[in-house]
């Protein structure tokens, strides 16, 4: 995330202050989120619904950012939860049909870029952004370990009701979950792959 | 069941629980263990870093440019709202976070078949009500739905200011079932928070209503609707700051019904 302006001020101090109703900390946490809130919303609702969407987001980062407690994790987080409920809520009273569009345009973007695999991985961490880590990590799952965290992510989807969704039994969908999103930690993190990966068996 | 093995279940969650993907019971757990547990709150640090990067990584990948007023837009909106309040000498909006929802919203997890039928029975009980003289201002119920409150909730159900109470099975003819529900306040705030598990789905005509009591006066706060798991829930304002009441129950009875009669299925009486 590019910080585009007072970038020394951690978003955790500017929420402080916007609970204290300072504009200015809002207006520099907008530069910073604005973008990503908006193409999220965008490849989730639509670009004619995306900007109003944008709009209440952030009214509702303004209106309770005195609920922001540092103790339970980074602002982002925090903040990207509250773009997501609000994402997810709007979404569920669509149709399958547009939600199912949804999941495939985001799992399609996600999916279709090839990473440069001939860059060795200490590399690949290093000077390199963390999105672009993350990406390079995403694209490397198996599809069916990927499709299932973005459901879950992107289309606010639980695990019975992705299990539901692709007809898959809830176990499956449990597993490839924990598989994949292990994966993703251990390359965004350059842990230690476990030795011998096997195939995933879970069907 | 050691704490070890008992975190050792629970890490199977994790992952889940920081999509969100988990079921409202299963996360509060995580949640309560994790409020005690480093380790688990390191691994769930590095997932939420994780997932939190997923918009920038959509964003870099996308097309799509921000709209050029909208900052402004925004801006104005938010310097109108503070320039009510201040006119008003209302509560500046960030000290005023909890707001009756619209009695309009649906309650979670209907489904299609059940929508027509909540409304048909929600606009009978009105007219019922209106009949028997029941004042409909007193009527307090706040139809909220979990989905689009969960921030609100786990305000209520997980914070340092809870306290709760674990509603037991009090209908023997369900053990099989063992449905169970929790009735969940805070002391700085009115709103009283019920969840349900494993409830069977009323029968026709029927409803789970929850009672509250305080001196032998009873007090209704609302309506569980159950999805198909057995889980519903329930956000009420008691118009009061940490409300007491010495007994809760959810009764099945008549979806019309302005006392509680009817059959107890779960209840929680004060020591």
């Amino acid at each position: 995330m590019e910080d585009k302006s007072n970038s020394s001020i951690s978003n955790e101090d500017l929420i402080i202050q916007v609970a204290e109703g300072d504009k200015v900390a809002f207006s520099l946490l907008y530069d910073r989120f604005s973008r990503t809130v908006y193409i999220l919303a965008a490849h989730t609702l639509g670009t004619s619904d995306a900007e109003e969407a944008l709009q209440e987001i952030f009214l509702r980062l303004w209106n309770q950012a005195h609920q922001y407690d540092e103790n339970r994790g980074e602002f982002k987080h925090w903040f990207m939860a509250i773009a997501r409920n609000y994402l997810r809520d709007k979404l569920r009273k669509r149709s399958k049909e547009n939600q199912l569009f949804v999941s495939n345009e985001i799992y399609h973007l996600l999916s279709d870029i090839i990473p440069d695999s001939k860059i060795p991985v200490e590399e690949e961490i290093i000077g390199r952004e963390r999105s672009e880590v993350l990406l390079n990590a995403l694209q490397k799952l198996p599809d069916e370990q990927r499709r299932v965290i973005l459901l879950a992510y992107f289309n606010g989807l639980s695990q019975s009701a992705i299990a539901n969704q692709l007809n898959l039994p809830l176990g499956t969908v449990k597993k490839r979950i924990k598989l994949g999103m292990e994966k993703l930690r251990r390359s965004v993190f350059n842990l230690v792959p476990q030795i011998e990966e096997k195939p995933e068996q879970d069907e | 069941m050691n704490n070890n093995t008992h975190c050792h279940q629970l890490r199977e969650h994790l992952e889940a629980y920081v999509l969100n993907a988990l079921d409202a019971d299963t996360s509060m757990i995580v949640r309560k263990h994790l409020a005690s547990c480093p380790d688990c709150q390191q691994i769930v640090r590095d997932y939420e870093s994780i997932v939190s990067d997923l918009p920038d990584v959509l964003s870099n990948l996308s097309p799509l440019e921000l709209p050029p007023n909208a900052k402004q837009q925004l801006m104005a909106t938010i310097n109108q709202q503070s320039n009510h309040y201040q006119s008003t000498a209302s509560t500046p909006p960030a000290a005023a976070p909890y707001r009756p929802q619209p009695q309009s919203r649906m309650p979670h997890n209907l489904t299609r078949y059940a929508r027509p039928v909540f409304n048909l029975l929600f606009v009978i009980s009105l007219a019922v009500s209106a009949f028997l003289g029941v004042a409909l201002a007193h009527e307090r119920n706040l139809r909220l739905s979990l989905e689009s409150n969960t921030e609100l909730i786990f305000e209520i159900v997980d914070s340092d200011h809870t306290q709760r109470a674990f509603l037991a099975l009090a209908d023997p003819s369900l053990s099989e079932q063992r449905p169970y529900g929790k009735v969940f306040k805070r002391d700085d705030m009115p709103l009283v928070v019920a969840m349900t598990g494993r409830l069977p789905q009323p029968p026709t005509g029927q409803t789970y209503n929850l009672w509250l009591f305080m001196d032998e006066q009873a007090e209704r706060a609302g309506e569980i609707v159950v999805d198909h798991m057995g889980f519903g829930a329930l956000v009420y304002d008691a118009q009061r700051v940490d409300p007491e009441f010495e007994r809760a129950q959810v009764i099945l009875q008549s979806a019309a019904s302005t006392t509680p009669v009817g059959t107890t299925i779960l209840s929680w009486q004060a020591q």
